[in-house]
């Protein structure tokens, strides 16, 4: 018996390439600059301050630019301290928000609804609002230029909050009822019950957190003065501010050295980061 | 005459599991025809390389006569109704019933946002439109409802908005993708006399997809059966009661389901179950095993202890209003359960515990081979027979 | 049996009914929450309106009430009008860009199945990337002599353009960082919204003959990502007011360049002068509610069924 076969019709096939064609430029604007950082940071300084297009460096420059980028700043120093802040945001965030959340998407106590709208009006209130009154505070108690003046304002996520109540409120409640009868408290409930099947959505709000204060520079330019405490973005403004043109090519390494491991987090965890985003149902 | 849809040859696979295998079918106008099966059998992918949602890798369609294999889902004149009605939650039962109209008789441009307010034409077919939606929504009841958006309807609600919207365009040929299953079980009784109704009122041809053979036996004028992405038997319901062609169609049609008992053919061809010979005969058939179908209100239950008859213990004995079931363990080696159903009059004499004999017609038993398929049988004077 | 039945009759007696343990777990839970709320959002917010009707001075002696005085001068000062100005030219750049962007890269994202992956990498990236670092990398991919960019257009016979020194040229550059740093997100946000579009509804499109691709955009797509966009739209306009990074390694606030959270900051934490600060604070932020709210209320019709 022989088969008759479709052919792949031509607007299908147009549709195609056009698509990919939109893709591949926009994909193209999107890569540039990481390319452009790449290459120029493997190039001699006389080759770059030539301006050519030429997108393949002529001699090989790696090793002197990313050496001299980690010589004149304490890049490792940086990104040790967004370790230890991001970390520490995180970690803090995580165990204020998911209680609050969970009982704001199952438990009824007096002053739910206030909170909630609270929450709310919280996610319009971004740190450039409270910044001010906050580092007046800091600065009375002589707490400036420390790992804690950096991560106070964090602690509080309200956008966790509302993302954990969103996936929470999902849960069955007859599984909740019946961890009860079983003499589960509450905080059992939440810790072994609740939490695993979240984990999806906690990763993925692990990832815009981490993301958000590794890159934040509004904050530690203003409460941090000594280089010591001083997390990447930071690091890097002070990095870019005391070199000239003409050793661009440390400049870039030294960007590519501090964009390097969130890069990194973002390949190994996408698929996760996108199921999770899928899973807390954001629209 | 013409037949309303013909199927030649369809086959279908999804990357290199085959789902549909040579789909051969015809049916005529005016049918309503149901295509049942086990879940995951094809029945969604037929109806959809019918509907053109899906392209078959091989085999044509004709609708009306018209090899339809190149046409687009809107060019082929059909419609098709949803398991979940897929109705548009943004607009409301009349936006939703208006729209294939919309589409049919107004161009792109009058269609769009803002521009469509240029067209000096739009308001007058918007109007007779609108004139239209009104008689199918008084066939189906739902003009109070016009106004409403899904999410303010109930399910059999929606699933008439959803038969509006199939109806308006006045198709030949209706395609359903189990729209009843998402309903209560009352609703759907309801809602199975209401499609009945509505089918021999519109005298168009109908396409049911079904996994309920209640529904299937009931509201049909002929049933096809898939199985294993092959058509099994395609038939009235009562042929497919009466003469099913394979085990499978045997087991899935009917409720509660039929009984099968292993046995086994003699060399002389007759049908022996466990050591006694059943009157049944297979004019030249092979030794070996077969299995035996037997109806549950073909089975008769014997007090009176034939030694000549297998036997069965009574478990359990269950009220199905005007019938009653009787759960039986067939006695021996064996562990096959027996079910069988008598009228309600008769239970007086069965308690449970107790051992009765069985028996049977011949001429009601089905016979199957080891590969399932029906076997022709013809009977003889038998003990287990006669004893019936 | 009977045991069974008992057990949770029997349990219950000692400990406190449902609803007062729930009570307690409640409050319980959320005490951190609150304690936070109160003290690092609403507290400074009081604080940040009383400092903004002041003249509080980081060294000042004295404090003095000036009621709207701050007010009345920002809306005076050409300065801070040049940064509203610019900021709300920043916003209207941003804000439909990145929602039609973002929505067009997801839209053609969707239909992909073994370049997705690649894709959406690809267009990401840039969000997970330190935007200071990448302002660093734009500076030089546009700098007049030595960038690529300057190159090309050289190369096809433009003339050179000053991207970053020219005014006019400012913000619109500004803008166009901001798009690419910010796309990605968008697109994995209409990702998430496409995912969740039920098949049925574009099945039911098609057999109704709005199988088109426009038909099928605004008969199915549309509608259905209207939460989504809604969502994308007030984090894409509240990101937008925020614009702060790429000012500060590309013109440190030069002029022509001001915005608002630049200003803030200067204001504030350069020349301590506070209670302006505070007032400059409260007007961003009666800015970005009113968006976010304005927003929020035009797309909510839309959006509930
Ligand atoms: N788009 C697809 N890609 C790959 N496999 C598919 C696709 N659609 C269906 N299948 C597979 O084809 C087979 C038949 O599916 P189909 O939906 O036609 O079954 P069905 O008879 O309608 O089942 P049900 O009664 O559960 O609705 C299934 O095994 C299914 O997994
Ligand atoms: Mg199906």
């Amino acid at each position: 018996m022989k088969a008759a076969r479709f052919p792949l019709p031509t607007g299908r096939l147009l549709r195609f390439a056009g698509a990919h064609a939109v893709l591949l430029v926009g994909a193209a604007f999107m890569l540039l600059p990481f390319i452009w950082m790449l290459l120029t940071a493997i190039r001699a300084p006389d080759e770059i301050l030539t301006g050519g297009l030429n997108p393949i460096p002529r001699s090989f420059h790696a090793v002197e630019n990313f050496s001299a980028a980690l010589q004149q700043a304490p890049l490792l120093r940086f990104m040790v301290n967004g370790v230890i802040i991001c970390g520490g945001i995180l970690i803090i965030q995580l165990i204020v928000a998911i209680p609050a959340a969970y009982a704001l998407a199952k438990l009824r106590f007096p002053g739910r609804g206030l909170l909630f709208a609270a929450v709310i009006g919280g996610l319009c209130i971004p740190i450039q609002v409270p910044a001010l009154p906050i580092y007046l505070a800091l600065a009375e108690f002589g707490l400036l230029d420390s790992y804690f003046a950096m991560m106070v304002p964090f602690f509080l996520s309200v956008f966790a909050i509302f993302l954990f109540r969103q996936t929470f409120r999902g849960f069955p409640d007859e599984i909740l009822q019946a961890a009860r009868v079983d003499g589960l408290g509450e905080f059992e409930i939440l810790w072994r019950i609740v939490v695993p099947s979240a984990l999806p959505a906690i990763a993925a709000f692990s990832i815009f957190s981490i993301v958000a204060h590794w890159n934040d520079l509004y904050w530690p330019m203003i409460v941090i003065q000594r280089m010591d405490y001083a997390p990447p973005p930071l690091g890097m403004l002070f990095f870019a501010n005391s070199e000239t043109g003409a050793s661009y090519g440390v400049l870039m390494a030294g960007a590519t050295i501090i964009t390097a491991p969130l890069v990194l987090v973002f390949l190994l965890a996408r698929r996760r980061f996108v199921q999770g985003i899928t899973m807390t149902g954001i629209k | 005459m013409e037949h309303s849809l013909e199927l030649a040859q369809i086959s279908k696979a999804f990357g290199k599991t085959g789902v549909l295998s040579e789909i051969d079918l015809a049916v005529q106008p005016g049918e309503f025809l149901s295509l049942v099966g086990p879940s995951g059998c094809g029945k969604s992918t037929l109806l959809r390389i019918i509907s053109g949602l899906e392209r078959q890798d091989a085999g044509q369609v004709r609708i009306a006569g018209r090899t339809v294999d190149a046409l687009s889902p809107r060019a082929r004149n059909i419609a098709m109704v949803f398991q979940n009605y897929a109705l548009y939650p943004h607009m409301s039962a009349a936006e939703n019933i208006a729209l294939p109209l919309m589409v049919d008789r107004l161009s792109l441009f009058e269609r769009l946002p803002l521009i469509r307010h240029l067209s000096p034409r739009r308001k007058r077919i918007e109007a007779a439109i609108s004139g239209e939606i009104g008689k199918v929504a008084e066939a189906l009841q739902i003009e109070p409802l016009l106004a409403r958006k899904p999410g303010q309807l109930s399910g059999g609600q929606r699933q008439r908005v959803a038969l509006a919207r199939a109806m308006v365009r006045q198709p030949s040929l209706f395609l359903m993708d189990e729209p009843l299953s998402n309903l209560d079980a009352q609703l759907r009784v309801h809602m199975r006399d209401e499609l009945t109704d509505l089918h021999r009122r519109l005298g168009a041809t109908f396409i049911y997809v079904t996994h309920d053979q209640i529904e299937a036996m009931t509201m049909s004028t002929r049933i096809a059966m898939l199985d294993g992405g092959r058509l099994a038997q395609i038939g009235s319901p009562a042929d497919l009661y009466e003469r099913p062609a394979s085990l499978t169609v045997a087991r899935f049609i009917g409720s509660p389901a039929i009984n099968v008992l292993p046995a086994r053919l003699d060399p002389q061809g007759h049908v022996i179950l466990g050591t006694l010979p059943t009157g049944l005969v297979v004019p030249d058939g092979m030794a070996g095993p077969v299995s035996l179908g037997l109806r549950p209100e073909h089975i008769r239950l014997h007090a009176a202890c034939d030694r000549a008859m297998p036997m069965a213990t009574l478990r359990r004995s269950e009220h199905h209003g005007a019938d009653r079931l009787l759960h039986l363990d067939l006695a021996e080696d064996r562990q096959t359960g027996l079910i069988v159903r008598i009228p309600q009059d008769e239970t007086g004499q069965f308690q449970p515990g107790e051992t009765y004999g069985i028996g049977f017609a011949p001429e009601k038993a089905h016979l199957f081979d080891a590969s399932g398929l029906r076997m022709a049988t013809r009977t003889v004077p038998a003990r287990i027979g006669a004893a019936a | 049996m009977t045991t069974l039945a008992l057990a949770p009759a029997v349990g219950r007696v000692p400990r406190r009914s449902r609803p007062v343990r729930e009570w307690l777990a409640g409050t319980l839970f959320v005490v951190p929450a609150t304690m936070l709320l109160l003290a690092i959002i609403l507290a400074p917010l009081l604080c940040l309106l009383i400092l903004s009707l002041t003249d509080y001075e980081i060294g000042a002696m004295q404090i003095r009430w000036l009621g709207l005085g701050n007010f009345e001068k920002a809306l005076s000062d050409p300065v801070f009008r040049r940064a509203m100005g610019n900021t709300l030219l920043y916003v209207a750049l941003v804000l439909p860009g990145g929602v039609i962007l973002g929505l067009l890269v997801a839209l053609l994202v969707h239909g992909r199945t073994r370049s997705r992956a690649f894709y959406e990498v690809a267009y990401f990236l840039p969000v997970t990337a330190t935007l200071i670092a990448m302002a660093a990398v734009w500076q030089f991919l546009l700098h007049p002599k030595l960038g690529p960019v300057n190159g090309l257009l050289k190369a096809a016979g433009f003339p050179e353009m000053a991207f970053i020194s020219e005014p006019s040229l400012l913000i619109p550059t500004l803008a166009v960082i901001g798009l690419w740093n910010l796309i990605g997100f968008n697109m994995i946000l209409f990702l998430a919204g496409l995912t969740a579009i039920p098949r049925d509804l574009y099945d039911a499109a098609e057999i109704d003959g709005a199988g088109g691709p426009i038909d099928r955009f605004l008969t199915v797509t549309w509608p259905q990502l209207a939460p989504t966009t809604m969502f994308v739209a007030v984090t894409t306009s509240i990101t937008a007011f925020k614009v702060f990074d790429t000012v500060a390694v590309l013109t440190r606030g030069r002029d022509g360049s001001e915005v608002l959270l630049y200003a803030i900051y200067l204001e504030g934490f350069q020349y301590f002068k506070i209670g302006y600060s505070a007032a400059l604070t409260v007007i961003f932020l009666a800015f970005m509610l009113a968006f976010s709210v304005f927003q929020a209320f035009q797309l909510d019709r839309r959006v509930h069924y």
